[in-house]
């Protein structure tokens, strides 16, 4: 789904479309790789903040229209209108929208998300549990999203027009237009049904075993990270043709530089911006696509637990979710900028 | 419009995407009618059957036909993406094109809650939308289409922001038309193609979605046939119908790769015809006869020939034609003395350029050379391998070009650029790279050589760029340096002190020099030897003076003449005589 909105809107403006991409226009400034970096990280933190805020914000007004009722809800059909009133008022939730919104942030801050309608347990506990597993599964996705990605995108650079580069092109192109279940299935009925080597569900805690927690990852996070390879392949592979004919390049042959400093040194510096940039556009792919993952698989990541959640209309535990969700996706970006940043001195948004 | 689909259907892609589009688009209108059962309709007797001629797509696990739950499925899917399509279509424009119109207040705001936009997780926010405010597919798929909105924001403002810029744009501002006139008439025609564009792949991605969201029983309840629930319910059995998921997978795959691929082919149709290389473009090649043995030409290029033994570069009869036969340079031959210095002269397109990038082994793709020799030292060098140019490159044959700019790295400081040469190519230490570059800077007449050295591409003049250009072509001492219209892109006055640069390295390096350019006067003051050419020709050689004393061919005089009749010295020649006509 990655590249066919890409596709529609073009590559060039990757770089200024990553969600914290800084708007001001900034001259060119020279400066130090760590004076570069911080201030990216300044200005990432300064366009992070209110993003965060916003997101949060709708998803809590989402919670209010949801309309559901809770105090009725865990009180049961035989409450009283006072009893419901005297629990919705424990609950703060007779106060004005904004003054829960405040609340909750307020709350937010401290580390206190809510607890479950239903179950009782905090939120936070819920999601520091969960975490690992979307974590691993998205780290372990995101890591071989980029090996691959830019070894074929180089590769298919530098035979440019050879039979790789046309494989290279073929295979993502039909990558993109796979729903990313259906490669999580093709996945199952080949290691799993035909050759089965590799387990095609649940998830095993690193502390019991390492190796049966990485066989574990295998298949999901290959099936989440095609989609994102094939992305980064086919952006490297544009940025890198670009850059190799540029007249630096020539200049760079022409002073005697070996064809692998080229590559490494003068090319992919300038060529790997536009690939960086989608990396951190698919983080919140990853993210969301660990859900479908995590269905498929059956493992009890933060996707299952915000799909079950919401299926019960439990509502702190969505919105807690989702605004951890987000939260990680704005840092992830955050640390995509700044190595943009450090790599290429002159970029302007 | 009629051009796009010309374009499209002249593709087999193209043909059978537009086909698979009308099929699909039949069976959203249609499919539920064609189905030949009911897809709620169960035949026990057939469980996890394969095709058959009663079951053509075989059975799923409760023995409903697969076909009809197939083509039952399709409207939903196609109809929900469409959906999802249309509100990201409302949500994104609209407000891109307030953005630009309505203040800085909506900008910013617009722009943050765009931002947020993308950093939601599509599948997440989708799910929850659906639970929250009441479970079906509705506002699940407005949960979508507020996801999809910043895809057309983007697209819609970048349009629209570069458009505002045109001339007629703003003289419609002049005129005193109101914002909202403009927009309707002017900015309308131009966004529209793009917005266009853009809705070919968000909804290619928002068929994805629905697929995932139905896959995971999001807002359809099971019996229901759609395209993701048959794929979640045929995962459940895949032990005992492995290739089940096929069937529905296909279709996913078929429906969204065609509208992905038809919006590519919009694209490419509508972003123009680009061409297809750039150099070949560029140069225009009139076929000329190649010299015969007695023509002027010949007869001259024989004549000026230097001794064999002094000469480092000896060219003969070098040819370049591209890779679909059009020959741009016709066999001509040159001698570089050692220590010399030779100039080449010409029009841009007659040659001059090929035959030195022949010399430095860097022709553009797609260009060749076709016969002819290049001797270095009396090493042959047409058709030598990459390592054996590299063991030239640098140390021995150097050079700098017209745009000096592009030929320096935008993200890696000069100075370093020229330390990675010298250490990398010349071997010096990391410390003794470092001094040396100091030493050369100032040597090409950098006063602030350390400043510089610090200095990006960008933060720096076309003169002093060109300046460090020749600092790192020297650095590595080689025995010549081509330089090709290397002063030609520079002011007047920067020209000559980079002129002088090069004259002071001949001088104190014993450098041989080979001067392009396509203005006689530099090369005249430069060189010792002069070639002509003219498409693709030398059309006179010989030592400088004697070649504009004889003007001997009439491109040659035609060169002169211009010179004369507009070159500053007519001028001060008409100021002189001026001055003694009012003193006499």
């Amino acid at each position: 789904m990655t590249t066919l909105l890409d596709r529609g809107t073009g590559t060039a403006d990757l770089a200024t479309s990553a969600p914290l991409a800084p708007t001001a226009r900034t001259a060119p400034r020279g400066g130090g790789v760590v004076r570069r970096v911080l201030r990216a990280l300044v200005r990432g933190f300064a366009v992070a903040v209110p993003v965060l805020f916003i997101t949060s914000f709708i998803t809590f007004l989402l919670g209010v229209f949801a309309d559901q009722q809770p105090a009725e809800l865990l009180l049961g059909e035989t409450a009283t209108r006072e009893d419901v009133a005297r629990l919705n008022a424990e609950m703060g939730l007779d106060q004005p929208v904004i003054v829960q919104y405040i609340t909750w942030v307020g709350n937010a801050l401290r580390g206190d998300l809510g607890t479950s309608y239903f179950t009782g347990i905090p939120v936070t506990d819920s999601i520091i549990q969960r975490l690992p597993v979307s974590l691993s599964i998205a780290i372990f996705a995101f890591l071989i999203a980029l090996v691959i990605g830019s070894l074929a995108g180089t590769l298919a650079a530098v035979r440019q027009g050879g039979i790789f580069d046309r494989a290279v092109t073929i295979v993502s192109a039909t990558i993109a237009t796979l729903p990313p279940f259906v490669l999580a299935i093709a996945l199952i009925v080949i290691f799993g049904v035909l050759w089965p080597i590799l387990p095609t569900g649940g998830y095993v805690d690193p502390a019991f075993s390492v190796s049966l927690w990485f066989t574990s990852l295998i298949l999901p996070a290959v099936a989440l990270s095609l989609d994102a390879a094939a992305d980064v392949a086919r952006q490297l592979r544009t940025g890198l043709v670009g850059t190799l004919g540029e007249n630096y390049i020539i200049g760079a042959r022409l002073r005697g530089l070996s064809g692998r400093r080229i590559l490494f040194v003068h090319a992919l510096r300038n060529g790997a911006g536009p690939a960086v940039a989608t990396l951190g556009l698919q983080v919140p792919r990853l993210i969301g696509g660990a859900v479908i993952a995590e269905a498929i698989f059956s493992l009890p990541g933060l996707g299952q637990l915000a799909r079950d959640g919401a299926m019960r209309g439990d509502v702190p535990v969505v919105i807690g979710t989702l605004v951890v969700t987000v939260g990680i996706v704005l840092i992830s970006s955050l640390l995509v900028n700044l190595v943009l940043a450090a790599l290429r001195p002159e970029v302007r948004r | 419009m009629t051009s796009v689909l010309r374009y499209i259907v002249s593709k087999p892609l193209g043909v059978a995407s537009i086909a698979i589009l009308v099929i699909v688009a039949f069976l959203t209108a249609f499919g539920g009618a064609l189905a030949p059962y009911s897809p709620l309709a169960q035949d026990t007797a057939n469980v996890l059957a394969g095709p058959s001629s009663a079951h053509w797509l075989g059975t799923d696990y409760v023995g409903r036909d697969i076909l009809s739950r197939l083509l039952a499925g399709t409207s939903l899917s196609v109809l929900s993406a469409l959906e999802a399509t249309g509100i990201g279509l409302v949500l994104g424009v609209l407000p891109a094109i307030a953005s630009v119109y309505s203040g800085r207040a909506f900008e910013w705001a617009s722009l943050r809650t765009m931002d947020s936009f993308m950093a939601l997780p599509f599948i997440t926010f989708a799910i929850a939308m659906a639970a929250l405010l009441g479970n079906g597919l509705q506002p699940a798929m407005l949960a979508v289409g507020i996801l999809i909105a910043p895809a057309y924001f983007r697209v819609t403002r970048a349009a629209t922001l570069s458009f505002n810029n045109l001339q007629y744009v703003e003289a419609a501002h002049l005129f005193g038309l109101p914002t909202y006139r403009i927009v309707a008439v002017h900015v309308w025609r131009k966004v529209v193609p793009t917005i266009l564009v853009t809705s070919g792949g968000v909804l290619a991605a928002s068929l994805l979605v629905v697929a995932s969201l139905t896959f995971l029983g999001i807002g359809v309840q099971p019996p229901h046939p759609t395209w993701g629930g048959m794929l979640a319910s045929d995962l459940e059995y895949l032990t005992q119908k492995p290739f089940g998921p096929v069937v529905p997978a296909l279709a996913i795959m078929l429906t969204v790769g065609a509208t992905g691929i038809l919006s590519d082919l919009v694209r490419d149709s509508t972003a123009g015809a680009r061409p297809k290389r750039r150099r070949s473009a560029r140069l225009t090649a009139t076929p000329v006869p190649a010299p015969t043995a007695g023509s002027d030409a010949a007869i001259v290029a024989a004549t000026a020939v230097p001794e064999k033994s002094d000469a480092v570069v000896q060219i003969r009869g070098l040819r370049v034609a591209t890779d679909d036969g059009v020959e741009l340079v016709h066999g001509v031959s040159i001698d570089v003395p050692r220590g010399g210095s030779v100039g080449i002269v010409g029009e841009s397109g007659s040659g001059k350029t090929l035959t030195c990038r022949s010399l430095l082994g860097i022709l553009p793709a797609g260009v060749e050379v076709t016969a002819g020799s290049i001797t270095y030292e009396g090493e042959e060098l047409v058709g030598a391998t990459e390592e054996k140019w590299r063991k030239l490159w640098g140390s021995r044959i150097s050079a700098v070009f017209q745009d000096p700019a592009s030929y320096l790295n935008p993200s890696i400081r000069v100075g370093a650029q020229l330390a990675e040469s010298l250490r990398r190519t010349g071997g010096l230490s990391k410390r003794a790279a470092r001094e040396k570059s100091i030493e050369l800077l100032k040597s090409v007449g950098l006063r602030n050589a350390e400043h510089v050295a610090r200095q990006y591409v960008h933060q720096l003049s076309g003169g002093m760029l060109q300046r460090v250009l020749i600092a790192i072509a020297i650095g590595n001492e080689p025995e010549l340096l081509v330089a090709d219209e290397a002063t030609t892109a520079l002011d007047v006055t920067v020209q000559a002190e980079v002129l002088d640069v090069l004259s002071a390295l001949r001088r104190e390096r014993n450098l041989t020099l080979v001067l392009v350019s396509h203005d006689l006067a530099v090369i005249a003051q430069m060189c010792d030897y002069l070639y002509v050419f003219k498409d693709g020709d030398i059309v006179e050689s010989g030592p400088t003076s004697e070649v504009l004393a004889r003007q001997a061919h009439p491109y040659t005089r035609f060169l002169v003449e211009s010179h004369e009749l507009y070159g500053l010295e007519q001028l001060k020649d008409a100021e002189q005589l001026k001055e003694a006509q009012v003193q006499s």
